[in-house]
């Protein structure tokens, strides 16, 4: 049975445990580093700053223990882009002007995608969070941690309807995809049943967090801190009491 | 969802309404490494961002919902190492859903039709060409080379994302028709 399973073993940018200087680096540190480098990247102009950029992108993944074929992985959007470039300025300028021109525009988007592959290659789930934690309000957080903490459910659930309308002779395969007249089997043989069980399981993470008190406990924050009328504060007192 | 007895928990969301908004952008980011098509197309993406944008705020028709959506998603893209650039594909996901939470300050319901869907999911779509051309034209590219780039990117997510739009309708319908959403 195709599955779509096998598309989780490897993609662009994802994570690889290994032990390197880069990977020790602070998250922080590294997500402010890779902005440092793009924005370097896309506002240069001076030529041998991008040529020393690219040389030293697939030297940070030498030093992060990452491959080559993690570099390529991460890179090779870069001969789908730069053709396509260079045809563009093709279109309006001699071929000259057009190859050069194009070509050093394809480098500056290479190196201004790069430095945030190779973050997320050696950042761990868990030191991103950590990253996001200082900068996020609490609220947005706890949303953002929980949907992550869900993501395994949500995967595991979506794979069982998966599985359970493929024996049910759904065309739902991604060969079956290929083809948008199987997409109607795709919405109401699989989606529909995710989304009520997503509707479900919603509700019950929602019961689940006001029993732990994050619901009643904002609600009780909200009266005691917004102004009310005397009537109110009494009341409130007398059931604080 | 029909929350109305709830309080505001969170930017005018009850907390069901949150989690179930933190949960939509998972599947955006889930759909993202499930159905990887290696189409060789640019913006097929699209498809699935739409379609789970729109069943986003189909679910939650309150303001700004699919934006909020967008920014989870891309948080959480980020955090699992998803995506081609990780803070610039932030705009890729956030873009979008700020087109068609705009496009609902004019329409109260953004998926009460195949019409209104299928113009939400190219509102939506058009709203990542700014994003493009920002990048295109930081990077030096010339500005009429740069449109040319950005639209031609555009132009394979507006094929996908009204697809993904156009088949999240009929959802959101059997949804409000089995009366889930109102719980």
């Amino acid at each position: 049975m195709l599955s779509p399973r096998h598309n989780l073993s490897d993609y662009p940018g994802k994570y690889r445990v290994k032990d390197s200087p880069v990977h020790r680096l602070n998250a922080g540190f590294k997500l402010v580093a890779a902005l440092g480098l793009t924005i370097s990247a896309l506002i240069t102009q001076y030529i041998p700053l991008i040529a020393g950029l690219i040389v030293l992108m697939p030297v940070l993944y030498f030093i992060s223990s990452l491959g080559l074929r993690d570099f390529w992985r991460d890179s090779r959007f870069f001969f789908f882009q730069a053709p396509l470039i260079i045809f563009l300025y093709l279109l309006k300028y001699e071929p000259a002007y057009a190859l050069t021109q194009g070509l050093m525009v394809a480098c500056k988007i290479l190196l201004a995608i790069v430095p945030a592959m190779l973050v997320q290659r050696t950042t761990s789930a868990s030191d991103m969070i950590q990253a996001f934690r200082r900068i996020l309000p609490d609220k947005a957080a706890f949303i953002l941690f929980t949907s992550l903490r869900f993501i395994p459910l949500l995967l595991r659930e979506s794979l069982d309807i998966w599985h359970a309308q493929l024996l049910r002779g759904a065309r739902i395969t991604p060969k079956h995809l290929l083809n948008p007249k199987n997409w109607k089997d795709f919405s109401h043989c699989f989606i529909l049943p995710l989304m009520v069980r997503i509707l479900a399981v919603t509700r019950e993470v929602a019961i689940s967090a006001q029993i732990r008190g994050v619901d009643t406990y904002n609600a009780h924050i909200e009266r005691m801190t917004s102004p009310g009328t005397p009537q109110q504060e009494t009341a409130q007192k007398k059931e604080i009491m | 969802m029909k929350n109305d007895k709830q309080h505001h928990w969170w930017a005018g969301f009850t907390l069901q309404e949150a989690i179930f908004i933190g949960f939509s952008a998972s599947m955006i980011v889930l759909s993202r490494i499930l159905f990887r098509l290696h189409l060789g197309i640019s913006g097929h993406s699209m498809f699935m961002t739409v379609f789970f944008l729109l069943l986003g705020k189909g679910c939650v028709p309150k303001r700004w919902s699919a934006s909020v959506i967008g920014i989870f998603a891309g948080l959480l893209g980020m955090i699992l190492g998803l995506g081609k650039g990780g803070p610039l594909d932030l705009l890729k996901l956030i873009l979008p859903g700020i087109g068609i939470d705009l496009m609902s300050l004019v329409v109260a319901d953004v998926t009460g039709s195949y019409l209104l869907c299928l113009i939400a999911g190219l509102i939506a779509t058009i709203s990542r060409m700014p994003g493009i051309l920002v990048l295109d034209l930081l990077a030096g590219m010339d500005t009429t080379v740069a449109v040319q780039h950005s639209a031609l990117q555009t132009l394979g997510g507006m094929l996908f994302g009204s697809a993904g739009a156009l088949l999240a309708y009929p959802l959101i319908k059997r949804l409000r028709s089995f009366q889930i959403l109102d719980h």
